[in-house]
């Protein structure tokens, strides 16, 4: 989610490779960030991962990523902020309250933004329990062992 | 010789009295001492047994204060008695007695004095006569001094509050001066920067109108997919997620990132480009060369417009810094007060993003000012209303004419001034923020004010009935 629309392009079209494993809906503000949840929800889809820019109008990312982790449902969702410039205040407020697992700060890389949104992802899964089978081309090694330590492949 | 008290009481004559006493010592040998100027006749704080009686001469009575300095008592005369109190009271000399010119003075110990007492009733009238005309005399110094000192007191209390005024102006100036060499000093660097930040940004611009004409594809079908991505709407993300939705119904085997990209070209367009395909189950997993190539053509054409748009977006930014912090020091000229609204909320954009802005400028003359002090009391002003307000509130920004003043007003729908603190608001030091808030130097309204005073004009404070603040900035049309 990101107000400006060129960045919001420029993170799907860097993303774009994962979502043959993970569809991509994008957002330009708050209120249709969370029209998406509901709808995806409602469509009994799962949401792995939320990307958020942190100086938005009207509402900063942080504050969102807070409120949409109030939500019991939404607690596994892994939750990056995409910043340009968070004060230390709001950087502490959304690792304690929203349990944001990573910083993004922008000028973003392709290659780090996909390896950070891979690792998630994968967190996600082996937290969810899913079978991790169809999503292994994004992990990396140790995230595959830890799969098979698991016990929850089949092979 | 007789001597009666009363008849000198009559006449009032101290130096009849004295004239008499004279005579009187000589004739019972009483010692006459001679002093010459500066010399000492009775140091303070020494025991002194003797009575010394000025036949004449000045004598100089002084005592040194706590830090030492000489401080002059009194001037004593011919009939006038030295040493008196330590004689009486056998306490140390209370002063020092120094001889201003030459000097005479009878010597009187107790033992001679107590004699003379005894033996004659006329010595004791007049030794009597001319004690209580010195007391007397040195008592109506006392109250005449008391009287100079209450005087003195007061006007050095005056004195002092004038000193503190001084002070407070001198602070005043100081930190206003301060406050605003660092405006200054800040508007400098900014544009500075913003100088240093313009020309690649020039470059970047210039390139990319070179390159939009150069890469327009000559094939016709292309060149106009290519302008469809280069000048076409862009598309809402709801727009672009319901397209997603049809599409991915329709072309169920398209993977997503192509649906995406179909999803954000036109209607009209896209309904054209997909006229072919086949729908439905027999939909392709992937769109046919010729296809293909144009969607690349619009997605060519959409990063060069996005290249473009963005670096007018930084030259527009980096413009308006240029002339938000140009010429801060005494620099007068026309100026369009718009021109410095705009550059201002450009400038805290940033943080004017989470408020809801609304302007309203009209139509309004030129005025001679000193842009850089008008950006200042601007930025004041928005800060102030900034931190009056919480996210999404607004702000209302207005400009126009009144007769031959403009006015631009600036009104937040915060909580409004306390009714006591609306002229106070304006003097030095007055802050609600808490110290280590960033602006909160307590300076920002009543520097404005100065300035907008040395324009000419007025800087006035109220509260709207609607509830929150509003500022009005007025200036004379020159």
């Amino acid at each position: 989610m990101d107000d400006e629309r060129d960045v919001l392009d420029s993170v799907v079209m860097d993303l774009e490779g994962l979502e043959s494993l993970f569809p991509i809906e994008a957002a330009s503000s708050a209120a249709e960030a969370h029209e998406i949840l509901q709808e995806i929800k409602q469509q009994g889809d799962r949401i792995g991962l939320i990307i958020c820019d942190h100086v938005m109008p009207l509402k900063n990312g942080s504050d969102l990523l807070i409120e949409i982790h109030k939500d019991s449902e939404n607690k596994s969702i892994r939750k990056i902020l995409l910043t340009g410039q968070a004060g230390l205040t709001d950087t502490i407020e959304a690792i304690n309250k929203a349990k944001i697992t990573h910083f993004i700060s922008k000028p973003w890389d392709k290659e780090n933004l996909l390896s950070v949104v891979k690792r998630e992802l994968s967190n996600f899964i082996l937290n969810s329990e899913m079978d991790p089978l169809p999503y292994l081309s994004i992990m990396e090694p140790d995230h595959i062992n830890k799969a098979a330590q698991n016990g929850l492949m089949e092979q | 010789m007789n001597y009666k008290a009363s008849e000198v009481w009559e006449h009032g004559n101290t130096l009849g009295t004295m004239s008499w006493l004279s005579e009187y010592l000589v004739k019972n040998d009483v010692p006459v001492l001679e002093y010459h100027a500066g010399d000492l006749i009775l140091e303070s704080g020494c025991d002194n047994d003797a009575l010394y009686i000025i036949k004449s001469g000045t004598v100089e009575l002084s005592k040194s204060n706590k830090i030492g300095q000489r401080v002059i008592i009194d001037e004593l005369r011919v009939g006038s008695f030295l040493g008196m109190i330590s004689f009486w009271t056998s306490q140390k000399t209370l002063a020092c007695s120094r001889a201003i010119d030459s000097v005479t003075c009878f010597r009187l110990n107790k033992k001679l004095f107590l004699e003379l007492i005894d033996q004659d009733s006329s010595f004791y009238h007049a030794v009597w006569v001319l004690t209580t005309e010195s007391l007397t005399d040195r008592y109506r110094n006392v109250v005449h001094l008391n009287l100079d000192i209450a005087a003195l007191t007061q006007k050095l209390s005056e004195q002092k509050l004038a000193l503190q005024d001084s002070i407070d102006t001198l602070q005043k100036t100081r930190e206003q001066y301060v406050s605003r060499e660092r405006h200054a000093v800040m508007g400098e660097l900014m544009a500075g920067i913003a100088h240093e930040i313009n020309n690649p940004c020039s470059s970047l611009l210039h390139s990319v109108t070179a390159l939009s004409k150069s890469l327009v594809p000559e094939n016709s079908s292309l060149s106009e997919v290519w302008n469809e991505g280069f000048l076409g709407d862009v598309k809402s993300t709801a727009d672009v997620r319901s397209s997603i939705k049809l599409l991915e119904s329709n072309y169920p085997n398209l993977p997503r990132p192509t649906l995406r990209k179909l999803a954000s070209i036109n209607d009209e367009t896209l309904s054209v480009l997909l006229k072919d395909i086949p729908l439905g189950k027999k939909s392709p997993n992937k769109l046919p060369e010729p296809l293909l190539l144009k969607l690349n053509s619009i997605e060519q054409a959409k990063h060069l417009r996005v290249i473009e748009k963005s670096s007018e977006r930084i030259s527009t930014i980096v413009q308006s810094i240029k002339s938000y912090g140009r010429k801060s020091s005494d620099n007068w000229e026309m100026i369009d007060l718009r021109k410095n609204i705009q550059d201002t909320l450009i400038i805290l954009n940033n943080k004017l993003k989470h408020r809801n802005v609304a302007l309203q400028l009209n139509s309004i003359p030129s005025i001679r000012a000193n842009a850089g002090e008008i950006n200042q009391i601007l930025t004041n002003l928005l800060v102030n209303a900034l931190e009056a307000t919480k996210e999404n509130d607004s702000i209302l920004v207005r400009c126009f004419t009144n007769n031959d003043k403009i006015s631009i007003q600036i009104e937040d729908s915060g909580k409004g001034i306390a009714v006591d603190s609306l002229e106070k608001i304006f003097e030095n030091n007055f802050t609600t923020k808490n110290s280590g808030t960033g602006f909160g130097l307590g300076l920002g309204l009543s520097l404005s004010r100065d300035i907008a005073e040395k324009h000419n004009g007025c800087l006035t404070a109220s509260n709207r009935a609607e509830g929150g603040a509003s500022f009005t900035l007025t200036l004379p049309v020159s």
